[in-house]
């Protein structure tokens, strides 16, 4: 395998491993996915004996393929996690949305939401997967994890090219 | 006089260096939009469930959105913590100085120092030192904000108007 493949592979599946955590998201916030970028590309760097400098493409690269690999594997971890419990944040903030929904009186718009948000929990109760549950928050990782990791993949490389000038 | 002056500077970056200016106006919207997103429920009333259940999923990972440590408008409350709208906000700063003003080189040891004041706030606050306080959360990340935007933009810039790195890759 590429070992620009394994580096973001080794790193995106550390950063999911660590959103599974209770406690650790309160502390690292959103600097989890720019983290695992930065030590994606010094694993990078490490492995590829005699490179002096990366391109700030590769490292874009690299921060981006960590974000789609921890992606992937938190929200794998999710769907594991939801088939075994039977649960999910979604069901346990369903009567909390339908309190605020009842009390601001949104409208039919909002009424027609929440039977589509109810059907989802009632599946996941049931069978322990939703599919449009599990697009929601595949896409959703993608999105987030793919920016912050492309942010930490420039931070990395100008950190890390920086060390190696002074060096 | 001032005014004047802003502006025949304004104007000589636009016909300098348009590339950057995009940069960083194409950087600035998107940041801008990021926060609209968070400040959403502050803003106006969200009426549909799902958009709002797909929102709150998209800032919950990059936040840990405990209800007490975020910043609450009337009786919505922001979807990130005061630290980390602090870190937008900060970096949104940062960008809207950029459009009028130079942006400064920022070095490696200036990057790393910004984060001290946020981690050392982190630190006390997980020992007990003092208690959580929004205001000193959102005032550290004001500063790291602005440092990594800054930081950010320099190494944008570098990329798209300058030779690219001239590395064995």
């Amino acid at each position: 395998m590429n070992k620009k493949y394994l580096s973001a592979l080794v790193c995106g599946f550390g950063a999911a491993v660590l959103t599974t955590i209770p406690g650790i998201q309160s502390i690292g916030c959103c600097l989890l996915a720019p983290v695992a970028s930065v030590v994606a590309i010094y694993l990078y760097k490490k492995s590829q004996t005699g490179l002096l400098k990366i391109q700030t493409g590769t490292g874009i690269l690299l921060g981006l393929l960590t974000g789609i690999f921890a992606a992937l594997f938190a929200s794998g971890f999710e769907i594991i996690f939801t088939y075994i419990t039977r649960t999910s944040d979604l069901v346990t903030s369903m009567p909390q949305a339908e309190k605020v929904v009842k009390e601001m009186n949104l409208g039919p718009g909002a009424e027609e939401s929440m039977e589509v948000l109810k059907q989802m929990v009632s599946e996941i109760q049931s069978k322990g997967f939703s599919f449009l549950y599990t697009f929601l928050i595949t896409i959703t990782n993608l999105i987030t994890y793919s920016i912050f990791g492309m942010l930490g993949g420039l931070i990395g490389t100008a950190i890390i090219n920086k060390r190696s000038q002074s060096i | 006089m001032l005014l004047t002056e802003v502006n025949n500077f304004t104007v000589n970056i636009f016909e300098r260096q348009p590339k950057i200016i995009l940069t960083r106006i194409i950087l600035l919207s998107i940041l801008f939009f990021w926060i609209y997103g968070f400040l959403l429920p502050t803003i106006t009333s969200i009426d549909n469930s799902i958009s709002n259940m797909l929102l709150a999923r998209v800032y919950s990972n990059v936040c840990h959105q405990e209800s007490a440590k975020c910043i609450s408008i009337g009786n919505a409350s922001m979807m990130v913590c005061s630290r980390c709208a602090g870190i937008y906000f900060g970096a949104f700063t940062a960008g809207l100085l950029s459009l009028l003003l130079i942006v400064p080189s920022i070095s490696r040891t200036v990057l790393i120092l910004s984060a001290i004041p946020l981690g050392m706030d982190v630190l006390f606050v997980l020992t007990g030192v003092y208690t959580y306080s929004q205001g000193i959360a959102s005032a550290t990340g004001l500063v790291f904000g602005g440092v990594v935007y800054l930081f950010l933009l320099n190494e944008l810039e570098n990329l798209f108007s300058k030779k690219p790195f001239q590395g064995n890759e």
